[in-house]
């Protein structure tokens, strides 16, 4: 059965390593929530470890160098960071009481990490590990590196990213640099970047990954005499009207550098605030690309971390979700989820057997589509079309490119925005042409329709087939276009037969499976489905006919295929499944790390999971924590169970 | 087996391999001048300097050489003299020819310094007739000549022979730093403390004397750990020198600094940190002992630099002392130091421990 982790190891805090747990409580693109808890004690990050004595409200944490005393007001969680040159290296001396966690900076590791950013190549070792990992192995070879594997552990619960500060000069180095730093640290740590992060950048900061800030870049830039704000940093020799009201000072009459502190450490920490609410609201992405316009340098951070974290930064962010996207800016189009739809389209979709008529549809403000008057329009349409079981409809849009309409629900199709202009710009321009122009590679259309407004076909028009019928004008939605559309299919339509109903929606479910689940996949849960039954856009694949096995079932409120416990053991006899191992219990409810002894590494939050025992099927439903997470995390949950045996 | 579990010191002497090499590297890219006359020495000038306690007027050269031997095996992490050296089959018969014409500027100047940015002593930088011939020359005009060496490379003969063409000879050691363990990992130096003791000795035994020099602030140390490096070394060093001069770090071209420096890694001292080692050691220098502090490039990015308003207060203050004017003004510093770049400075000591790997650089915000 599954049971809450209910023991620690070790209760208080003492002269003893003290016993550290985290739980993810909230996560988005490459950032997360988390409860870290030591002892009865527990603290959230992302956090701010603070110096002694700073001005700021209570609530953050505490940074202490080597030899300096706890403060005894502390109540959260203290990081003593030791070593160096003069000091020698702390490994024997006590656990100081009252601290959470402690790590050694040895001459080695600044050695290493600045020859490794000199090299300017990804270093050997990037990362401080907490006291705690090192080990005096006589039997090591020193002659070669040895290859770095991920130190996984839940016992030093801190890693540094030991680089942070000196990479940071560079965003094109750092960006890199710290995607493979939280890869090390891994999930069951927190990751510490001392030294860096302005008001402004802390939201990019979280998004790729980082859990724990310090207050030393906020004090140099006070030193230096800069003002922060969210929004970017001025020097304040040159600020009038201070922020009032931030740092409880009131309008200071001259910018003194005590009042300049408070308030830059006061925006500070409100910044963090603002950032882990948009965090667990589901838009720090939104956020991300409005803090980064503060320096085009800024900007050209989060294009980095995109260019080098779209894979790392897509295995975390959930397949489906409420919530809106903001498709605001130049660098939604490259945001890690939207790439990802864009990529599985191109890569995975196969459109439905048998709709071998494509036509194009201009998308809509209100989503799903389905739902806006100009495609309740459309759908009449073609409703009339005798044949219309062989009309396969997409949406040519930005930033997903194309949407074929079996996929309208899925996230972000559903619950994405865009500032509409009618104009697209070049970026966008050249998205779209490649979208089409994969969907239509696919092949298998007999006929094409455009049915665009008329910059948009001018778009694409130059690979269509020749004679491709445009009926979109005057414009999509006006009734000469609606003649034009019902005629132009009717004509694409007339030769040949169209396939049943049924069978057209199998074969839609099947096309959402292959975006959803690959298409190996798609084809091991639908080698025995031969019907369907619910109304659309509920679709029910059963196997042996309606009254046989019920494989899977279209949600709409998901927009993806949830599996039943048939459809699960058909992916998993295919070895198509995405598993994660149980120890041995019946799951119900939701299945929790400590339930959990391996999970597939692909499993991204929202992917349909089978659970297996001893290779037997226990249950399915959807994953809500990247496969990698479930493993190593000993706490939270990971999978609610939809159905079981 | 993952390197996080690696011991301290089995990563230290990992790391300090890829330094080497890291080093080498550096100086591989350099290409030597081609065409180059090796009949004129690189630079010839005259000077006002400090010699045995007096005031001097020197002729200086430097003399193209093959180079320092370490250097071209591996060489130090900040050294680029092979700027000056590198030169292929530079012949003794050459050799003097460089000091013969470098001696026509001689107008006279009490002192004459011979640089080889490398080791005077070497056979394999300065040929043994070169070495004779140019020390009966100088025994000839001034009797005064000072040269820098490594100092394991010197032998009794070599010093004694000198004695015989001298009146007054210094031999410059290049030590950088008294702890090996700086030594060995920051600034991979070919010879340790000891063989400096023993050389110093040797060169005291002929009734030479030493001169020795300290850098401030070899790379991986962080401001503190380099005041610290150096006061201390200054302290160590000066029982067996007559001269003691502390050498900011300078970035110079093709180093393993300047990369460091280039990615972020690397910034040269405060001249805050370095008025401090000065006048720290100052006040427990034993007597008969002369420190100097003339830091090249000082008040510029790729030298020791404070903000940029107060740099030149703080090298008149240092210049002051190295001319033997006292510390009145290098405590004037630290009494008013009027800039607010010392409240930086002085908290950049106190948390820059905490960076991790990285260090402090200028900043740049993004």
């Amino acid at each position: 059965m599954v049971t809450q982790e209910t023991t620690l190891r070790e209760a208080t805090v003492g002269p003893t390593r003290p016993e550290p747990t985290i739980e993810v409580t909230a996560r988005d693109g490459g950032g997360r929530t988390t409860a870290w808890t030591v002892g009865e004690t527990t603290a959230h990050t992302p956090l701010l470890l603070a110096r002694p004595g700073l001005p700021l409200p209570p609530g953050h944490g505490v940074l202490l160098g080597p030899g300096e005393a706890v403060p005894t007001e502390a109540a959260g969680p203290v990081v003593v960071l030791e070593g160096g040159f003069s000091v020698s290296p702390a490994g024997d001396r006590p656990y100081p009481t009252g601290v959470w966690s402690r790590v050694t900076i040895d001459r080695a590791r600044r050695l290493e990490g600045q020859l490794s950013l000199r090299r300017g190549r990804p270093p050997t070792s990037d990362i401080q590990i907490a006291d705690e990992e090192y080990g005096d192995d006589e039997t090591t070879d020193v002659t070669g590196i040895p290859e770095v594997a991920p130190v996984v552990s839940d016992e030093g619960a801190v890693a540094v990213f030991a680089e942070a500060g000196s990479a940071a000069r560079d965003p094109a180095v750092l960006m890199p640099l710290l995607l493979e730093a939280r890869e090390k640290t891994g999930p069951g740590r927190l990751l510490y970047a001392p030294g860096i992060g302005l008001p402004h950048q802390l939201a990019l900061l979280v998004y790729a990954g980082v859990d724990l800030f310090d207050t030393l870049a906020v004090e140099r830039a006070s030193l230096d005499g800069l003002y922060l704000t969210s929004e970017g940093v001025f020097p304040a020799a040159t600020t009038r009207f201070p922020l009032s009201g931030l740092d409880g000072l009131g309008i200071p009459a001259v910018m003194d550098p005590q009042a300049l502190l408070a308030h830059n450490l006061a925006v500070h920490d409100r910044e963090l605030a603002i950032v882990r609410a948009h965090l667990q609201n589901g838009t720090l992405r939104e956020l991300v690309e409005t803090r980064v316009r503060a320096h085009p340098a800024s900007t050209a951070a989060l294009r980095h971390l995109d260019l080098h974290g779209l894979d790392v930064l897509a295995r975390k962010i959930p397949l489906t979700r409420d919530g809106h996207v903001h498709a605001n800016t130049m660098e939604s189009l490259s945001r890690p989820d939207v790439v990802r739809f864009r990529e599985r389209i191109r890569n995975d979709y196969q459109p439905p057997e048998g709709a071998d008529v494509l036509v194009l549809f201009p998308c809509s403000a209100r989503k799903p589509y389905g739902l806006s008057r100009s495609h309740k329009v459309f759908a009449r349409v073609i409703g009339d079309v005798q044949k219309a079981a062989r009309i396969h409809e997409v949406i040519v849009t930005s930033p997903l490119g194309v949407v074929p309409r079996e996929l309208e629900n899925t996230w972000p199709a559903a619950h994405y925005d865009v500032p509409v202009t009618g104009a697209w710009d070049p970026m966008e321009r050249a998205m779209i042409r490649e979208q089409v122009a994969a969907l239509l590679a696919k092949g298998g259309y007999t006929h094409v329709v455009s049915h665009l407004g008329a910059s948009t076909h001018a778009l694409i028009a130059d690979f269509l087939p020749e004679g491709t019928p445009h009926t979109g004008i005057p414009h999509p939605t006006r009734y000469e276009a609606k003649d034009l559309l019902r005629a132009a299919l009717r004509e694409a339509t007339r030769q040949g037969n169209a396939p049943a109903w049924p069978r057209r929606r199998l074969a839609d479910a099947k096309a959402l499976a292959t975006w959803q689940f690959g298409p190996a996949a798609a084809d091991a849960l639908f080698a025995e489905a031969d019907d369907t039954g619910g109304r659309p856009p509920v679709i029910r694949v059963f196997s042996g006919g309606q009254r046989g096995k019920q494989l899977a079932q279209v949600v709409p409120q998901r927009g993806l295929l949830s599996l039943t416990i048939h459809g699960a053991k058909a992916l998993f006899a295919g070895g198509q499944a995405k598993v994660v191992e149980i120890d041995d219990f019946v799951p119900r409810g939701t299945v929790f790390a400590v339930g959990v002894k391996q999970a597939d590494p692909g499993i991204v939050p929202g992917d349909e999971v089978v659970l297996v025992h001893d290779g037997e099927v226990r249950g399915v439903g959807p994953a809500v924590a990247p496969g990698p997470e479930m493993t190593v995390l000993k706490r939270g949950p990971c999978v609610e169970v939809r159905h079981h045996v | 087996m993952s390197e996080a579990m690696l011991a301290p010191k089995k990563r230290l002497v990992m790391a300090t391999k890829e330094m080497v090499e890291a080093q080498k590297s550096c100086a591989s890219a350099f290409t030597p001048r081609a065409e180059t006359d090796t009949t004129q020495a690189a630079k010839v000038w005259h000077e006002d300097d400090n010699f045995g306690g007096q005031a001097t007027k020197a002729l200086v050269m430097v003399l193209k050489t093959r180079g320092c031997d370490w250097l071209i095996k591996s060489g130090c992490t900040m050294c680029g003299y092979f700027n000056d050296s590198f030169f292929d089959d530079v012949s003794a018969d050459h050799i003097i020819l460089q000091f013969e014409n470098a001696m026509r500027e001689h107008q006279g100047e009490d002192l004459i310094k011979i640089y080889t940015s490398g080791s005077f002593f070497d056979e394999r930088e300065v040929p043994a007739a070169a070495y004779t011939q140019i020390l009966k020359r100088v025994g000839e005009t001034t009797g005064r000549l000072s040269v820098e060496s490594q100092p394991q490379i010197m032998t009794d003969a070599q010093v004694a022979e000198a004695m015989t063409h001298l009146k007054e000879f210094e031999v410059g050691i290049g030590m950088e730093s008294a702890h090996d363990d700086v030594l060995a990992h920051s600034v991979n130096k070919a010879f340790r403390f000891r063989q400096f003791v023993a050389g110093a000795e040797l060169i005291h035994r002929h009734g030479a004397r030493a001169k020795t020099y300290l850098v401030q602030k070899a790379p991986f140390l962080t401001e503190r750990e380099a005041i610290e490096d150096t006061t201390t070394s200054i302290l160590k060093v000066a029982p067996h020198s007559d001269v003691v001069s502390v050498n900011p770090i300078n970035v110079q071209r093709h180093t393993l600094v300047a990369d460091l420096y280039k990615h972020g890694a690397f910034r040269p001292p405060w001249l805050w940190s370095v008025a401090k080692v000065v006048l720290d050691a100052s006040r427990e220098l034993p007597d008969g002992v002369t420190l100097k502090c003339h830091p090249v490039g000082g008040g510029h990015a790729r030298g020791a630099h404070n903000c940029g308003k107060c740099d030149k207060r703080a090298m008149k203050a240092l210049e002051d002392y190295t001319l033997g004017r006292g510390t009145i003004r290098l405590e004037r510093l630290f009494e008013t130091p009027e800039c607010g770049c010392y409240s930086r400075w002085q908290w950049e000591l106190d948390n820059e421990g905490l960076l991790g790997a990285a260090c402090w650089t200028d900043p740049v915000v993004w």
